[in-house]
């Protein structure tokens, strides 16, 4: 890649506050000017296609369109565009999801103005910006899959358990970790343990297609034969 | 315009220095800070004298940010209190005041506070 000279960004995120303190960081950087800023994951794409910029910070709890999916649709049309996710969400799933959908960093809102910018500096120039944490859990998640058979082999898919069941059926009717905690009077850490087992025995990588596939199945009928 | 000295307090450094930035363009702000919430102490509130305290909070953790700010309400009722999260785009502004014990003002405060059935 072509070193850039002056990183042009466009700043997606629907928190106006927030939004208009990270301008003033970002353009007190010599190397980086804030060329746009959008609320939503769509006025994110439409800025997008009308700024070219050489990077987007993009947060995934927008109204509308969230930004997982801006990044998708962006990505698609404009390949070349950096996107860094900025968020408060410490998920591996939305972490998984950002990544496989372009992004080429996943960076959490707590970490301090300077890291922040070493890092989208090096996602502009080919990097992934990742801390090490994060990068832990994708390494994990890498091994994960590739003790996984793919899908079409036509290996089965192992049993849910009554538990994990109940925690699936919570996840294709949209709830959270948090609610699904509080629902089955569980802790989050307890949750996260089901959904990785399911991911697992259902092959897929997300609760998205986890509650696509269940649904496309015609629910969480998968007798319980396995714990 | 006279100048108000407003304490910033952090748990989420990037939020922080976020409204460092936008306060720090403001004339009559005199922005202190910011801190790092869980290492400031009341005695350090009584050494900067703010005239409000601001704190740029971690909503998913709150229960260290509340025992603060309770904290600061009742060693100091009269120091107003704002909160800015990243979960909700809202800022959330803690003050009190005292009044005479007396009926009249106990009547009076009651019929002045809005009520519920008609939205908060």
């Amino acid at each position: 890649m072509n070193s850039i000279e002056r990183i042009r960004v466009l700043l997606a995120d629907d928190h106006a506050l927030f939004r208009e303190g990270l301008v003033g960081i970002i353009s007190a950087q010599p190397g980086m000017e804030v060329v746009g800023e959008a609320s939503d994951g769509l006025e994110a794409l439409v800025k997008a296609r009308e700024l070219a910029p050489d990077l987007i910070l993009m947060d995934i709890g927008m109204p509308g369109c969230d930004g997982l999916e801006a990044t998708r649709y962006i990505k698609r049309e404009l390949p070349a565009v950096v996107i860094v996710i900025l968020t408060v969400h410490d998920e591996e799933e939305k972490l998984f999801e950002a990544i496989k959908n372009g992004a080429q960093g996943y960076l959490l809102k707590n970490i301090r103005s300077h890291t922040m910018l070493e890092l989208v500096w090096g996602a502009v120039h080919g990097e992934a910006a990742i801390t090490p944490i994060l990068a832990g859990h994708m390494l994990e998640e890498f091994r994960r899959l590739s003790r996984m058979a793919p899908l079409d082999s036509g290996e089965d898919v192992v049993a849910l358990t009554s538990r994990e069941q109940e925690v699936l059926g919570l996840v294709a009717a949209g709830a959270s970790d948090k609610k699904i905690a509080d629902a089955l009077f569980i802790s989050r850490h307890t949750v996260k343990s089901h959904m990785r087992n399911i991911l697992a025995k259902l092959h897929v990588n997300s609760r998205r297609e986890a509650a696509r596939y269940i649904r496309h199945k015609g629910g969480p009928g998968l007798t319980d034969t396995a714990h | 315009m006279e100048s108000r000295r407003v304490l910033l307090l952090s748990v989420q450094p990037l939020l922080s220095e976020s409204l460092a930035q936008v306060l720090g363009r403001v004339e009559a702000v005199d922005l202190i800070g910011p801190y790092v919430l869980k290492d400031y102490t009341l005695t350090q509130l009584a050494d900067e004298k703010p005239d409000m305290v601001l704190i740029a909070e971690q909503e998913d953790e709150r229960e260290e940010e509340t025992r603060f700010v309770a904290r600061i309400l009742e060693y100091y009722p009269n120091l107003p209190v704002i909160q800015v999260g990243l979960n909700s785009s809202v800022i959330r502004v803690y003050t009190s005041h005292t009044l005479p014990a007396r009926s009249a003002d106990l009547i009076d405060t009651i019929h002045s506070l809005p009520s519920r059935q008609h939205g908060c």
